[in-house]
């Protein structure tokens, strides 16, 4: 049920295959430990995404950011649409890579996860107005880099 | 059309959220080339992030945490049974010992109308009880499956 949500975070900010796995047990291990400090007071899938985001920025104190590049689509339907999105999913990802880490996060917790900006402040500890400019930020540098890096590539 | 355009802000809520916009914004953006465009681009970035293939861990996680969890060895286990099966044992016991010839006249001298008030009572306590754990359960059971 939580898996999806820590796998979007972990994905984002851990760059090796490796440290993903050590992270996600570590989230999982660290949520099995903890459980019956959880009072209910938020879902449960936000306490384990908080716990999810902290590892993740711990081990990230250590290490450089994840770029995470989507799986790619398959060759042999490539039709136009599929070329596009493709070309954009390339853009988009780099671009996001491009971003300082808790703007990487709140992007993928607002637009993949489609959480609330309440949901993204009691995972990340930042304040809802905080992660709504930041999300307006993140989203600014994002479609610049995206524009750029298109207009570089057909140039 | 309005001179102004409207914030880079106001251009991605127009895209997120346009009930959120001033109705002027509104107008505006959808009559300036400039400010059409910039929205679109904040569009398909909307879209494309949304469709951005969902990451999935390539090993079984939930095998991976089972395999380090320490379990608590048995024999403790086991003691900490009998230790608190002793401890009732000697609460309900050592009383019922002390108190035997006496504690029998407490239920038979007792008047019909006090002891149906009184099992009136507990079946209230008990039941408020009962009540109170269910909520609680569908409770966690909601925020659990929200």
């Amino acid at each position: 049920m939580t898996e999806g949500l820590v796998a979007r975070i972990v994905y984002q900010l851990i760059p090796n295959e490796e440290d993903r796995k050590d992270v996600a047990q570590d989230v999982y291990l660290k949520v099995y430990r903890h459980l019956k400090s959880f009072k209910f007071q938020s879902k449960l899938s936000t306490w384990v995404g908080q716990i999810a985001y902290n590892t993740c920025f711990n081990r990230l104190q250590k290490k450089q950011p994840a770029i995470y590049n989507p799986p790619e689509l398959q060759a042999d339907d490539a039709s136009d649409r599929k070329l596009l999105q493709k070309e954009l999913n390339g853009l988009l990802a780099a671009g996001i890579g491009g971003l300082p880490p808790v703007y990487q996060t709140l992007i993928v917790l607002y637009h993949q996860e489609e959480l609330s900006y309440l949901e993204i402040a009691g995972i990340t500890g930042l304040p809802e107005g905080t992660v709504k400019s930041y999300l307006f930020r993140a989203r600014k540098q994002l479609k610049e880099s995206m524009l750029s890096n298109y207009k570089k590539e057909k140039l | 059309m309005s001179g102004t355009h409207p914030s880079d802000e106001a251009l991605q809520q127009y895209v997120l959220d346009p009930s959120a916009c001033a109705p002027g914004e509104i107008d505006h953006i959808a009559s300036c080339p400039n400010c059409r465009e910039a929205a679109a681009a904040y569009r398909i970035l909307a879209d494309t992030l949304k469709e951005l293939p969902a990451p999935v861990f390539d090993f079984d996680l939930a095998s991976a945490v089972i395999a380090q969890l320490e379990t608590p060895p048995q024999s403790k286990r086991k003691e900490g049974a009998i230790l608190t099966a002793v401890l009732i044992a000697l609460v309900v016991g050592v009383p019922a010992w002390l108190f035997r010839k006496t504690a029998y006249f407490v239920f038979t001298d007792m008047s019909a109308e006090f002891y149906w008030v009184m099992l009136a009572s507990a079946a209230i306590v008990l039941g408020l009880f009962l009540l109170r754990l269910h909520k609680k359960y569908q409770d966690v059971i909601n925020l659990i499956n929200k």
